[in-house]
C-alpha cells in the first residue's frame, strides 16, 4: 500500500494535490457565487424542525432568494434570531411598513399554534426585513438534506464516513 | 475494474442522475404549465362584523371580525401539488396620510392537503395489513373520515360567519378608526418538488390566474372606534357611543 504512494514522482504528487485543491476551490466558488447571485448568506438550507409540517418535513432542502425586499404576507422566510445563529423557517403572517419606512414582519410556523413572538430576542416584537431575514423560500427538494441532519446529530457518522472514503481511495490505487 | 464496489458506485451514480433528471422535469412542467390548467381559481369574501376591543397590556388594541368566504381553488390541485395553503388577510394603510404603505395581517388560514394516492405508504399498509384490533367506535370514525376525504374534491371552501383564527394588532397600538381596509384571499401551492407558487407572484399568474371579477377581495370597510371595554379586564372607562356614520358595517345579503 505505502510503497505505491512512495513510488510517485514529485511532479505526479504535486499534480494530484493540485487536482484535489482545484476540486475544493471550485466547490467553494460555486457556493459563494450562488450566495452572491441570490444575495443571501446561505442560499441552500436544510429544514431542521417540524414546525412547518406538513409543508416541509425534517431533511428537506430549501432554495432561498433574497433579492425581493418587498416580502409579502404568506411568503416563507428563513431568519436568524438576533444574537443567536439558529436559522428558523417560518411563514410571514403580518407586515407593517414598506415604502420609506423599514419593513417589519411577524412570522409563525404552520404547525405552531402561536406566532413567533416568544422566539424573538427580548424586547424584539418584529423582524426587520433588511437585517434579520436570510432569504425567502422559492423552491424545495424533499428528503435530500437528511444526510446533513444525520451527520450533525451523530458526529461519529462523520468520522466513519471519512474513514470509509479514505479507505476506498487508498485501496483503489492497486 | 469491474469489482463489486465499482458496480455499486456506478449504479448509485446512475440512480442519482435519474432521480435528479426526473425531479427537474417535474419541477419544470409545474411551472410551464403543461398540461394547461382546466379552470381558474375564484373566490369571494365579505366582511360581516368588525369590533375593536382593548387588549392585554403587552399587546395592543385588538380587532375581531367575522367574514364569509366562498372559494373554488380545485384547479390548483395538479399532480405536483402536495398541499394548498389558503389565507385571508386584512389590508389597511399604515398611516393616515397613506405615506407608509399597506399593512397586512393574516386573520385566518387553512391547509388543504391533496388527496393521498392509493399507492401511498399509509394506504398500502391499510390495504394489505389492516388493523385487526379495532374497537367498534374507532372503526366507524375511521371509515367516516376516509369517506369524507375521498368523496370531496379538495379546494372547495364555503364558510359563513367565520370567526378569525387570529386577533390582529397594530404596532402603533391603535387600530380603531382606520379607513380603507379590505380583506384579501390568497393561496400558496406547495409542490412535491420544485418551485413554490403564490397567487401574487409571476408564477401564480401563469398557473392560476384568478377568474375575472372573482379576485377574492372584499369591499372596503373601516375599523370602528374602540368598543366599551369589559369592566373586569381593564380600568374603568366610560363606554363610548359610536359616532354617527362610523358604526361597524354589516353586509346585507
Amino acid at each position: 500500500m505505502f510503497s505505491s504512494i512512495a513510488s510517485l514522482q514529485p511532479r505526479q504528487l504535486a499534480a494530484q494535490v493540485l487536482n484535489f485543491a482545484l476540486v475544493l476551490s471550485t466547490a467553494f466558488m460555486l457556493w459563494k457565487g450562488l450566495s452572491v447571485f441570490t444575495n443571501s448568506s446561505s442560499p441552500i438550507v436544510v429544514v431542521l424542525s417540524g414546525s412547518m409540517e406538513p409543508a416541509f418535513e425534517r431533511g428537506d432542502l430549501l432554495f432561498l432568494w433574497n433579492r425581493g425586499m418587498d416580502t409579502q404576507v404568506g411568503e416563507i422566510v428563513v431568519y436568524n434570531v438576533r444574537g443567536k445563529d439558529i436559522p428558523i423557517v417560518h411563514r410571514v403572517v403580518r407586515r407593517f411598513g414598506g415604502g420609506s419606512a423599514p419593513l417589519q414582519l411577524l412570522t409563525k410556523g404552520d404547525n405552531n399554534a402561536a406566532d413567533d413572538t416568544e422566539l424573538y430576542a427580548r424586547g424584539q416584537d418584529y423582524l426587520e426585513r433588511s437585517k434579520d431575514v436570510v432569504g425567502s423560500v422559492v423552491g424545495y427538494v424533499p428528503f435530500v438534506g437528511y444526510v446533513t441532519i444525520l451527520l450533525s446529530e451523530y458526529p461519529w457518522l462523520k468520522t466513519a464516513m471519512l474513514g470509509f472514503m479514505a479507505l476506498t481511495v487508498v485501496l483503489q490505487r492497486e | 475494474m469491474h469489482n463489486a464496489l465499482n458496480r455499486l458506485q456506478t449504479t448509485f451514480g446512475f440512480f442519482t442522475t435519474c432521480a435528479f433528471t426526473l425531479a427537474s422535469i417535474i419541477a419544470l412542467l409545474s411551472i410551464v404549465p403543461l398540461p394547461a390548467p382546466v379552470g381558474s381559481p375564484s373566490a369571494s369574501v365579505s366582511v360581516r362584523n368588525v369590533q375593536v376591543v382593548k387588549g392585554r397590556p403587552h399587546y395592543y388594541a385588538t380587532k375581531r371580525e367575522e367574514f364569509d368566504l366562498e372559494a373554488d381553488l380545485s384547479s390548483l390541485f395538479t399532480w405536483n401539488t402536495k398541499q394548498l395553503f389558503v389565507y385571508v388577510t386584512a389590508n389597511y394603510p399604515t398611516s393616515k396620510d397613506g405615506q407608509g404603505g399597506i399593512s397586512e395581517a393574516v386573520i385566518w388560514d387553512t391547509i388543504i392537503p391533496a388527496t393521498s394516492t392509493p399507492y401511498s405508504w399509509q394506504n398500502l399498509k391499510q390495504k394489505y395489513f389492516p388493523d385487526k384490533k379495532k374497537s367498534k367506535s374507532k372503526s366507524r370514525r375511521e371509515s367516516l373520515s376516509k369517506k369524507s376525504t375521498d368523496l370531496v374534491k379538495p379546494g372547495f371552501i364555503a364558510l359563513k360567519n367565520q370567526k378569525p383564527k387570529y386577533q390582529i394588532t397594530d404596532p402603533t397600538g391603535i387600530i380603531s378608526e382606520r379607513a380603507n381596509a379590505t380583506l384579501h384571499v390568497s393561496w400558496n401551492v406547495q409542490p412535491w418538488v420544485g418551485a413554490l407558487i403564490w397567487d401574487k407572484g409571476y408564477l401564480g399568474s401563469r398557473v392560476g390566474q384568478w377568474d375575472a371579477g372573482k379576485v377574492g377581495k372584499s369591499e372596503t370597510f373601516s375599523f370602528p372606534p374602540l368598543k366599551g371595554s369589559k369592566p373586569e379586564v381593564v380600568k374603568e372607562k366610560a363606554p363610548q357611543t359610536p359616532k354617527v356614520g362610523s358604526a361597524s358595517p354589516v353586509v346585507e345579503i
